[in-house]
């Protein structure tokens, strides 16, 4: 009887992660290497507070005007996940590895901000934001193609319109998800090949 | 004190007096040890210790700078790259709530 409580603390133990995630608007990216490995591309991107600290000192020290506007839009942001992976064919993941996000994309803390259903192409994209009062503390956009799964997790605050009107202008065509104009930022690419 | 007195002080000082069967050998001893090498003193030591420490904490900070340089530059291509994606997703999402309300109900 005594172990029962023990035994309490042991179950919830895991899920305190998941909790701070919410709060924080940080989510608990699982491990996709065995992803990785199937896929023909991939994209893994993890910048922490320290990393984007490091990032917008780059930018502050770059006098193109892009560069200012993509650190005005990042200046706030604490951190950035990105998992992106292209595959030669259909069904190369499964339904359980997007659930594991969607999990922890629960309210009150995170709000679906919008849900997007292609039948014909049979892709979604659902964006989810975490709001705290008037606070966005992060966004989260999942895509599922059949062959393609992109998860994105932006930690701290971020404008979407802003975001929206530099497109075009940060070198999209890197390889997940379209083509787009060459890059204007005197910063070199990462080498992520480009789309077949 | 007289002037004799003082003569005699003078004769008693400079009388002759014998330096020694071994004076030449103890004169070389002296000029070899003389030039013999100096072991260095522990002041010695210590100073160069503190020049190594100095010009490898200067070596130190310049790698680090260098290495925080090299990581920043990393950072902001993964930036960049991460904001294209997400502007692609919004665009995405974007042509498609704009194919939905185009198409007939």
């Amino acid at each position: 009887m005594q172990f029962r409580p023990l035994i309490l603390i042991a179950l919830l133990l895991p899920l305190l992660p998941m909790t701070a995630a919410a709060q924080t608007g940080r989510l608990v990216l699982p491990d996709f290497s065995a992803l990785s490995k199937k896929a023909s591309q991939s994209v893994d991107i993890s910048l922490d507070p320290s990393l984007m600290g490091l990032a917008s000192g780059i930018l502050a020290g770059n006098s193109n005007p892009n560069a200012a506007a993509v650190k005005d839009l990042a200046g706030e942001v604490q951190g950035v996940y990105v998992r992106s992976y292209k595959f030669d064919e259909d069904g190369a993941y499964s339904k359980a590895d997007v659930d594991a996000i969607r999990a922890q994309l629960v309210a009150p803390a995170w709000v679906s901000l919008v849900s997007t259903h292609d039948r014909k192409q049979q892709s979604d994209v659902d964006i989810f934001v975490n709001r705290t009062g008037d606070r966005t503390r992060g966004m989260a956009i999942i895509t599922s193609k059949p062959r393609e799964l992109t998860i994105v997790n932006i930690v701290g605050p971020i404008d979407l319109a802003k975001l929206g009107q530099l497109q075009g202008q940060l070198g999209v065509g890197l390889g997940v998800g379209g083509e787009r104009p060459a890059p204007k930022i005197d910063v070199p690419q990462a080498n992520v090949p480009k789309n077949d | 004190m007289s002037e004799h007195e003082l003569e005699q002080h003078l004769r008693s000082a400079m009388r002759p007096v014998d330096p020694g069967a071994d004076f030449c050998e103890r004169v070389l001893a002296r000029i070899e040890a003389s030039q013999a090498p100096r072991r260095p003193t522990l002041a010695r030591w210590g100073s160069l210790s503190l020049a190594a420490c100095v010009l490898a904490g200067i070596g130190l900070a310049h790698w680090h700078q260098q290495v925080q340089q090299q990581r920043g530059v990393q950072a902001s291509e993964q930036l960049l790259q991460a904001l294209n994606i997400v502007s692609v997703q919004l665009s995405d999402v974007r042509a498609l709530v704009g194919r939905q309300e185009d198409s007939p109900r």
